[in-house]
């Protein structure tokens, strides 16, 4: 069974020109961990929002572990960790945890056990008690990666989960990704670190003006960033 | 959302607001300083009214013959009027502009014939009700002066007398002071008061 499963998506954002995304197409196995490209405004960050629930309006279909979007048992089963830092600054670790964890209708206990082991993996068990807002950004975004973690995901769905971090933090997220692949866990990657995709990632789907223009195996392709360039070109993408 | 997650989420608000200082300070010093900015805004709109402030006027007695004196006289001396003196040369204009009265009170030639009116005229910042009072208050002063009434306030008081309702004693639970009226009921029980019926 494909844990994710996207047929024919196209999406316009009101007043926009042109669509977001244009017939998109592609799946994910369950247990494998994939890579989604694309420059700045491919339409990524849609595409993402659009598996998560939070854009809707778009024709063609969304399934997660086969249940058809939007479906709550389904939401249930995906794990986001979100381009922007969406924490609460005032709040500390543990606290943010338990309200993340709440939201998703764990019991306190299963909020307890799942906040201590998601700071232990994320190596935030000594902070555990700070305010995020004392957070280096490294450490911000393991907690981000951490909430994303609390209700034991299936399917894990990253946008840019590296972006401003030091290569300490990131090399311990990497550890933490391939371990939790490792236990079955689903990932869809989004990243402009080609080196971090060719590492973590089995297959590769390359997006450009919300269109799929490459879908197949990370191994078939040997430099990624030139693979990148020759498929979406060298011009500037300033939206 | 299940009720267990609303108490989260308000729980979740209340921690980020206390450790908001700024966010607290600004919850209780903004709608201090909008009763302070509303308090400056209205100051006077209720005070005139309730407190009677006083006013300040020029009583410009062009007539000087017995009847003019006496009004001009009563006028200066009553308790909620500040009697103020003409600046030389000032016309009523410059007064209101300089803010050295709010209303100048001309008493004309042929007044006490009953050919012309006093005329009163007022800042035009004046409150609109403040102005009807003052008008109020010269109109009766002038009739006493035209009847030869000492005081007019005495001698209407005597005419129309508000008459109370007559009130009695609950006999009942309450013992209040209560009016009987048909529609009477007791203050601790849904009927009617049986000393009314």
């Amino acid at each position: 069974m494909n844990a994710l499963d996207i047929s024919s998506v196209t999406f316009c954002y009101d007043g926009s020109p042109a669509p977001a995304l244009r017939d998109f197409s592609m799946a994910v196995a369950d247990g494998r961990t994939h890579a989604l490209l694309g420059p700045n405004g491919a339409g990524k960050s849609t595409l993402m929002r659009i598996i998560t629930g939070q854009l809707q309006g778009q024709t063609g279909g969304v399934s997660v572990y086969g249940l058809r979007m939007p479906d709550s048992k389904a939401l249930s089963f995906i794990g986001c960790a979100p381009q922007p830092i969406s924490l609460y600054p005032s709040l500390t670790a543990r606290e943010n945890l338990r309200f993340f964890g709440a939201m998703a209708g764990m019991s306190k206990d299963q909020i307890a056990s799942r906040s201590d082991w998601a700071l232990e993996k994320t190596g935030l068990a000594e902070s555990s008690e700070a305010a995020v807002a004392s957070f280096s950004g490294g450490m911000q975004r393991r907690l981000n990666l951490a909430a994303a973690l609390l209700h034991s995901p299936k399917l894990l769905l990253l946008d840019e989960p590296s972006a401003g971090v030091d290569p300490q933090s990131r090399n311990h997220m990497y550890d933490l990704l391939m371990e939790l692949n490792a236990g079955g866990v689903t990932i869809l990657l989004c990243t402009h670190m080609m080196e971090e995709a060719q590492r973590l990632c089995s297959g590769l789907t390359l997006l450009d003006r919300g269109e799929r223009i490459y879908d197949g195996r990370m191994s078939d392709i040997g430099n990624l960033e030139e693979f990148f360039l020759k498929k979406t070109g060298r011009g500037l993408r300033d939206l | 959302m299940i009720f267990k997650q609303l108490i989260e989420l308000v729980r979740k608000e209340m921690l980020v607001l206390v450790r908001d200082r700024q966010t607290i300070l600004l919850l209780f010093l903004m709608p201090v300083a909008l009763i302070f900015f509303m308090s400056l805004a209205l100051e006077g709109v209720w005070a005139d009214k309730l407190v009677g402030r006083k006013i300040s006027m020029v009583v410009d007695n062009q007539s000087r013959s017995y009847q003019a004196n006496l009004l001009a006289g009563k006028i200066k001396a009553h308790a909620l009027i500040v009697p103020v003196e003409r600046p030389a040369g000032a016309d009523v204009d410059r007064i209101f502009a300089e803010g050295t009265a709010q209303a100048v009170v001309t008493i004309p030639p042929g007044f006490e014939e009953g050919d012309r009116p006093v005329e009163i005229r007022f800042d035009p910042v004046m409150d609109a009700s403040y102005r009807i009072a003052a008008r109020s208050l010269i109109t009766s002063l002038a009739v006493e002066v035209v009847m030869g009434v000492d005081n007019l306030e005495a001698v209407v008081s005597g005419l129309v007398v508000e008459q109370a309702a007559p009130t009695g004693s609950c006999p009942r639970l309450c013992s209040r002071r209560f009016r009987p009226t048909p529609f009477s009921r007791c203050f601790l029980s849904p009927f009617p008061c049986p000393s009314v019926s």
